[in-house]
């Protein structure tokens, strides 16, 4: 791994809800390196979006609250920058391709007046009015951003853009949303490309392009990315390391191919039996559900659903441990003295 | 569909809903009990005087005869005659409408110009000390009974600080302006009629305000439940995490989306308030359209009654119409859908 363009310290993160305080990210740790694309897994409601919005600074703060860690982009802590820095960086050091390309457009506006504006406008805190029209009315300024939207929507694979620009987002399929999604999250040249789930709402063809296409981008820019997704079968397509994530702890990290033939903790082989492969009729899920984070299991997190558990796992929590080079693990099983 | 084909499609529908609101006025009020003419006469007058009259204004003959009449008469400009004013009700309401649409007006602009800034306020910062105030004016707003609040605005500003008129549209020493739209704010302004202006800008205010009261508090409070609904969206998240600014995002995109629902009352308010305005008119002796109105109900003129509720009518068809055009312009999807 090179030296890490992003670098998740000890994060915690936790909600106040009516039932009490939830503590939803417990205590990660998590590097993206330089041009490298690391893939972090888990099922819905582990805490993968609440991560990437705490590194974004959009956390809605109350109800979210960050109780301890460090995000560090470069040699800054993303947590105790100044809102002009983090402002500066948002679009242009570290973007975001979202969810569901469908609802992530504005309904009420066209392409073209949404990615604009964002255009111009990225990296400022303020914009008054006056300015806002000043520039927008400078025709041969305004020109240049169109410009250089069109080809970063050609860069994308988006036939005939200059009508698709004229579009409102309803006119769209979901593999062109979210086409020009990755185009908006291109705009400012970041370094980070955070993309949350980007082919979850896509069917399997769609979903097969946009990766080629992200795989494509992120080679030519240099880009750094952390894919997220609870799909693993996504991730071996994109990521060469991979996080897995357990109710908001990291459970195991590693090459994803080695993690494929020899996973370690026992949530993340009961992910791999819960792929559905041609060779078997029937699929191996996981019983139970995520814990409760208001009240999560005092030791690991995964103990009441895990098939291996013993009594120690029920009051201690494991740490991460290097089994193999570069194989990292959080589980009684693989704790030294054993 | 383009935009213009649009509102043609909604100025087509324009006709049957008319005919439809025309329609059925007129037979409720001859269905009314009562009958007209002998309360126009009053109770001695005698049993041929009363036919008589009766004959005069088309009473006796079968409803639908009477309905042909009526719409003849309104293609002609006449809507009948008031037993109250012994005109034609058309003059009347040529008379009366201006002044109930001027109160209109302005009092909406005030609702409008405060209603919507605080709830664009109220809804980003929600919890905070500003919205916990926006939403106890917005609830006092909404509860407040009209006629109370003009009761109080006299009592304080007229009896006891006399800073402000009691009662008229324009104090008694001053000529009205030359009757041009019959809003005497624009056409004292147009002809530069200044003391005109002024005077009758006093006497506008106090029955705006109370009258804004509740639409004002209607605005915040959907503007704001819109801008809390929308402020976590994708699309809003999206442009945030990829670097539009905080500011911009409120005022153009969150604004356009949250203000969809606020439009569509507007109109309704709009209305209502030409409509329903009597109990305020009546207070602030206000020569309007609802004070007309109710005088008419209560002496069963008609006449008056059908061309006050046929105007009600035109007026909140129209008022949705101008809605539906910033519709189509706030909402693409209904445009085009």
């Amino acid at each position: 791994m090179t030296s890490p363009i992003l670098s998740i310290k000890n994060l915690a993160v936790s909600f106040n809800t009516f039932e009490g305080e939830a503590k939803v990210i417990d205590h990660i740790n998590l590097d993206v390196g330089e041009k490298e694309t690391v893939g972090l897994v888990g099922e819905t409601g582990c805490g993968k979006s609440v991560t990437l919005k705490t590194i974004l600074g959009i956390l809605p703060i109350p109800p979210g609250k960050v109780t301890n860690g460090q995000i560090l982009f470069g040699d800054k802590n993303l947590l105790t920058l100044p809102t002009k820095e983090l402002c500066k960086l948002r679009g242009r050091g570290i973007s975001l391709i979202p969810q569901d390309p469908l609802v992530s457009l504005n309904p009420v506006f066209t392409i073209k007046a949404q990615f604009l504006d964002l255009a111009m406008r990225q990296g400022e805190e303020h914009v008054s009015r006056i300015n806002y029209y000043r520039k927008k009315l400078n025709k041969k300024q305004t020109q240049q951003v169109v410009k250089k939207i069109i080809t970063m929507l050609q860069k994308v694979q988006i036939p005939d853009p200059e009508r698709v620009l004229e579009y409102y987002p309803y006119q769209l399929s979901g593999g062109m949303a979210q086409r020009i999604l990755i185009a908006i999250s291109l705009i400012g040249s970041p370094r980070l490309l955070l993309a949350d789930e980007p082919t979850t709402a896509l069917d399997v063809t769609v979903q097969k392009q946009i990766i080629t296409l992200l795989k494509k981008i992120a080679e030519d820019s240099n880009l750094s990315m952390l894919y997220i997704t609870h799909n693993l079968g996504v991730t071996r397509k994109i990521a060469k390391r991979v996080y897995i994530m357990y109710a908001g702890q990291i459970v195991e990290m590693g090459n994803v191919r080695e993690i494929f033939n020899e996973p370690l903790h026992p949530y993340t082989s009961g992910l791999i039996n819960a792929l559905p492969k041609i060779t078997r009729e029937k699929f191996n899920g996981i019983d139970g559900t995520i814990p409760d984070y208001v009240h999560p299991p005092k030791g690991c997190r995964f103990y009441p659903r895990c098939p291996s558990a013993d009594e120690s796992c029920k009051n201690q929590r494991p740490v991460m441990i290097e089994v193999k080079e570069n194989h990292f693990v959080a589980c009684r099983l693989f704790q030294e003295g054993r | 569909m383009r935009f213009r084909e649009y509102l043609l499609r909604r100025l087509l529908l324009f006709i049957p809903t008319l005919f439809c609101v025309m329609v059925l006025v007129f037979i409720l009020s001859r269905m009314l009990p009562g009958d007209p003419a002998r309360l126009a006469l009053g109770p001695d007058a005698p049993m041929s005087q009363i036919s008589a009259l009766r004959y005069s204004l088309g009473l006796d003959k079968p409803i639908h005869i009477q309905f042909l009449i009526f719409l003849e008469n309104l293609l002609h400009g006449k809507m009948g005659l008031s037993l109250l004013t012994n005109r034609d009700v058309c003059q009347d309401v040529v008379q009366f409408y201006p002044a109930s649409f001027e109160l209109a007006l302005v009092s909406m602009t005030i609702a409008m110009a405060i209603g919507i800034p605080l709830g664009i306020v109220s809804g980003i910062k929600q919890n905070k000390w500003i919205d916990h105030l926006s939403r106890v004016v917005s609830l006092f707003g909404v509860s407040v009974p009209r006629f109370w609040l003009a009761i109080i605005f006299i009592l304080v500003f007229s009896f006891y600080m006399r800073i402000m008129p009691i009662s008229g549209r324009i104090g008694s020493g001053i000529p009205p302006p030359a009757h041009i739209t019959g809003l005497y704010l624009i056409d004292s302004l147009v002809t530069l009629n200044i003391p005109a202006f002024v005077s009758s800008l006093k006497h506008i205010i106090l029955p705006a305000i109370s009258l804004s009261v509740s639409p004002l508090a209607q605005i915040v409070r959907l503007l704001r439940a819109g801008i809390i609904e929308h402020k976590r969206a994708p699309y809003v998240m999206m442009v945030k995490a990829n670097g539009m600014p905080e500011d911009l995002i409120n005022r153009k995109y969150l604004f356009k989306i949250s203000f969809i629902p606020v439009l569509s009352i507007i109109g309704l308010l709009f209305a209502s308030i030409i409509a329903m305005s009597f109990v305020v008119e009546t207070v602030f002796s206000w020569p309007g359209i609802g004070r007309y109105g109710s005088n008419a109900v209560l002496y069963a003129d008609f006449n008056a009654i059908v061309g006050v509720t046929i105007v009600a009518g035109v007026t909140f068809i129209i008022a949705n119409f101008v809605v539906d055009m910033f519709y189509g312009y706030f909402d693409p999807r209904i445009r085009y859908g």
